[in-house]
């Protein structure tokens, strides 16, 4: 079954043009040029993936992005960021948000279909094995968090972040290490995004996020994962 | 005052009466009691050899009457004695009682023919008397003058003395108290001027006339209050003149005592603060800003120029604030209003912002349909092929263009809070040459990194990072052909300083003043053809600037190019 991407772009000419290569890939796309649409049109469709433009009438995309996250149908479904807002505070608040990709315009064609795929692989590839520590637990074929006995929301790169850190215990990391395995071969968010997933981890797991007990900075380094003792 | 002044001419005067009457009393009493007592004697034997003579020829009255006649006139007592010493005659006493006077040393005396005198207590009669006795024929006469009558005579005179020394002591008390009174009166008027100096009215003169010391004292401090009033009316003016030009000035200034309180402020201060202006008053609670308070208190310790920017001070304004040490430990500040600026300023950036922005979006629209044609299979000749590549190329030009536009927007305003904390020179150097190893492999270019000591510099690890990634991209873009890059850092005085060098052409040394600049470029045509934005060193400059570093460039044609950028040490 052909799986179906929801673009919001009020920019007719790009809407076409990412409507074209996305078919091109395989894709079923359904356009709309307004946040308000947005839900309604994804409650029609169930999309496996959401393509966000920022700047549009009604709902900003960032709204968008929030209302789907607090969601009960979508808020584990991918969603990229697709805008000509390039600056590295939006980059950061579109990933806070909790998108799990970003891609500023101008993109390549190629470039944009080779991202969709990747997070949606991201997304698919279920992680078999669970992890448990004595503050959470990673469920490994639902892909799902609890922590300290309560699900907690999780989208698939923090899950998948989590889990890669955790399977490590005690092993240092650099960011772009972090980015190759994680987001596999496509490294387009930059290393400072790898701190934004962490910073949102530890507020998740961490008793004391400033104060992280598994998440673990080394300056200079990276990060590690420290196995509960 | 009054009274010490009183006292002091009293005691001396009491002292100089005393002394002057002490010495006439012993004067007196000595001096002239012997010459008094000289002349009595002188007298006396000149009338004891007038009676002797008489005594000796008369023989018409008898002994006693002329001893009685004698006694009278000389005002003595008178006696005639016989040659055996038996008294014949006394006007004092019965000669039938009297003893033998033989024995008296006067009266020998004059019994071996010449003139005695004594001194002594009488035994006939009991009185101190002054004897002389003279021979007469075959007797002898003796006249006694009674020393006491000189004795009345001087305590006479000395009762006059006192009396005349007790009406001396009084005008002396008199004389002393007007004396001390016209001195402590004009000391008064002295004092009572000096004070009124020392109270600040300088207008204040005392007219002294006489010549005396007290009256040059007065003249003296008189030029002293003339020349001091002269001298404040020309300080005062210079004040007000500094006063009336600080005022007129738009910009701010306000100096503070070195334990932060307002000792003086202009009129643009109060119309910053709106409100009543206390001198005095902490400065702290006329100006409540962190920036603002943080350069005062800098400029104070370190005892230089400190400059600061306080935004959102006094409702939304924004000011420069320059802190400048005063020569007596206070501070004077400096508040230029820049809100304007930064207005004018802001908007540009905004500008720059939305144009970026805006720009995107018919961008990927021309890149993205461009390489839809260039991916599609349709038929196309390999002219069209060719022109639909230079349109994917300047596209994606432009929009480098305009990332590096948004990019050096916001490292000119320092929107972006730098992330700084202690990082280590290897591992700056290290992740720099491991993310760019791509770029310059592609250009089939050595990238080496010196092996450097592990300093600390206080940095924003991304921010180097693109310092690093725009410095090494433009080296493999005009100097590729040099096939080396290498990159280290060393220690410098005020920081780490990195480099990036090459080996390539080398840069003319007129271009390398503006290098920096934006848009400047080296070779028009050859920067275009690679693809340049001509922002990047511009980037590079504004980065370094924000963690307070400085950046510079060595180059000679044909040597290579080597850009330095120094970071603060941890």
């Amino acid at each position: 079954m052909k799986q179906t991407i929801l673009v919001l772009e009020d920019d007719a000419d790009i809407a076409n043009l990412v409507q074209h290569h996305l078919q091109l890939a395989g894709f079923g796309v359904r356009t709309c040029a307004s946040g308000d649409q947005v839900l309604p049109l994804a409650k029609k469709h169930s999309p496996a993936l959401f393509l966000l433009d920022i700047m549009v009438p009604g709902n900003s995309g960032f709204e968008v992005c929030r209302q789907l996250r607090a969601s009960r149908e979508f808020a584990r479904v991918p969603i990229i960021f697709l805008t000509a807002r390039a600056g590295e505070e939006d980059r950061v608040r579109g990933l806070d948000l909790g998108a799990d990709d970003y891609i500023t315009k101008p993109f390549g064609t190629r470039e944009l279909a080779a991202r969709v795929r990747a997070v949606l692989r991201r997304f698919e590839q279920p992680v078999t094995t669970g992890i448990t520590a004595p503050d959470f637990e990673l469920h490994g074929d639902a892909m799902t968090l609890s922590v300290r006995g309560n699900p907690t929301e999780v989208t698939a790169t923090e899950f998948r972040l989590l889990h890669f850190l955790a399977s490590h215990p005690g092993r240092v990391f650099t960011r772009d290490q972090v980015l190759d395995a994680v987001w596999r071969d496509l490294a387009f968010v930059t290393p400072r995004s790898v701190d934004v997933y962490i910073r949102r981890l530890r507020e998740k797991i961490e008793r004391d996020p400033e104060n992280p007990r598994y998440l673990k900075t080394v300056r200079g380094a990276g990060y590690k994962f420290e196995a509960a003792r | 005052m009054r009274n010490r002044i009183f006292l002091k001419a009293m005691a001396a005067f009491v002292a100089v009466i005393a002394a002057a009457t002490l010495t006439l009393d012993i004067s007196i009493r000595h001096t002239w009691e012997n010459s008094l007592r000289a002349d009595i004697e002188r007298l006396l034997v000149q009338n004891a050899q007038g009676f002797a003579l008489r005594v000796a020829n008369d023989h018409q009255h008898t002994l006693q009457q002329m001893a009685e006649e004698e006694a009278r006139i000389t005002e003595t007592r008178t006696t005639i004695i016989a040659h055996d010493g038996i008294v014949l005659a006394d006007t004092e006493a019965d000669p039938r009682t009297m003893e033998n006077h033989a024995g008296r040393p006067e009266v020998a005396a004059a019994l071996s023919g010449k003139v005695g005198s004594a001194t002594r207590l009488s035994h006939t009669v009991g009185i101190d008397f002054l004897y002389v006795a003279a021979p007469s024929g075959d007797k002898v006469v003796r006249l006694a003058y009674r020393l006491s009558s000189i004795q009345a005579h001087i305590s006479g005179i000395r009762q006059t003395l006192l009396r005349a020394t007790a009406l001396a002591l009084l005008l002396a008390l008199l004389l002393a108290i007007v004396i001390a009174e016209i001195i402590s009166r004009r000391l008064r008027r002295i004092v009572e001027f000096a004070g009124k100096i020392a109270a600040g009215d300088l207008s204040a003169r005392i007219a002294e006339t006489s010549g005396d010391e007290i009256a040059q004292v007065a003249a003296a401090l008189d030029r002293t209050a003339r020349r001091l009033e002269d001298n404040f009316a020309a300080v005062r003016e210079s004040r007000a003149e500094l006063e009336a030009l600080l005022n007129s000035m738009t910009d701010g200034v306000i100096a503070v005592t070195p334990d932060l309180k307002v000792r003086w402020a202009n009129q643009a201060i109060r119309n910053i603060v709106r409100r009543p202006l206390p001198i005095g008053a902490p400065v702290i609670e006329l100006l409540r800003h962190p920036d603002f308070l943080a350069a005062l208190s800098a400029a104070l310790k370190s005892r230089q120029r400190e400059h600061a920017i306080a935004a959102s001070l006094a409702g939304r304004r924004t000011f420069s604030v320059t802190a400048e040490p005063l020569p007596d430990g206070g501070v004077v500040t400096v508040l230029h209003d820049i809100s304007e600026v930064e207005r004018v300023e802001k908007t540009r950036r905004d500008f720059i912002a939305n144009v970026s922005h805006e720009l995107r979006t018919p961008l990927t629209s021309i890149r993205g349909y461009a390489e839809t044609l260039l991916e599609s299979d349709g038929a196309m000749n390999e002219s069209s092929r060719d022109f639909l590549e230079i349109i994917r190329r300047n596209a994606d030009r432009m929009a480098r263009l305009t990332e590096d536009l948004l990019v050096l927007a916001r490292v000119e305003s320092g929107e972006d809070k730098l992330d700084l904390r202690p990082q280590q020179t290897s591992q700056l150097l290290a992740e720099a040459a491991s993310s760019l190893q791509e770029t310059t492999r592609a250009a089939d270019v050595e990238l080496t990194v010196e092996a450097v000591p592990d300093w600390s510099v206080m940095a924003d690890g991304y921010a180097v990072h693109q310092v690093f990634a725009n410095l090494i991209s433009n080296a493999v873009r005009y100097a590729a052909s040099g096939k080396k890059i290498m990159i280290g850092a060393h220690e410098k005085p005020d920081g780490i300083e990195f480099f990036v060098r090459d080996f390539g052409p080398g840069i003319a040394s007129e271009h390398l003043p503006r290098i920096f600049e934006r848009f400047y470029r080296v070779d028009k045509a050859r920067s275009r053809e690679s693809g340049g934005t001509g922002l990047g060193l511009a980037i590079v400059k504004h980065i370094v600037l924000n963690h307070s570093g400085s950046v510079r460039v060595e180059s000679a044609v044909g040597h290579g190019s080597t850009f330095f950028f120094v970071l603060p040490k941890a």
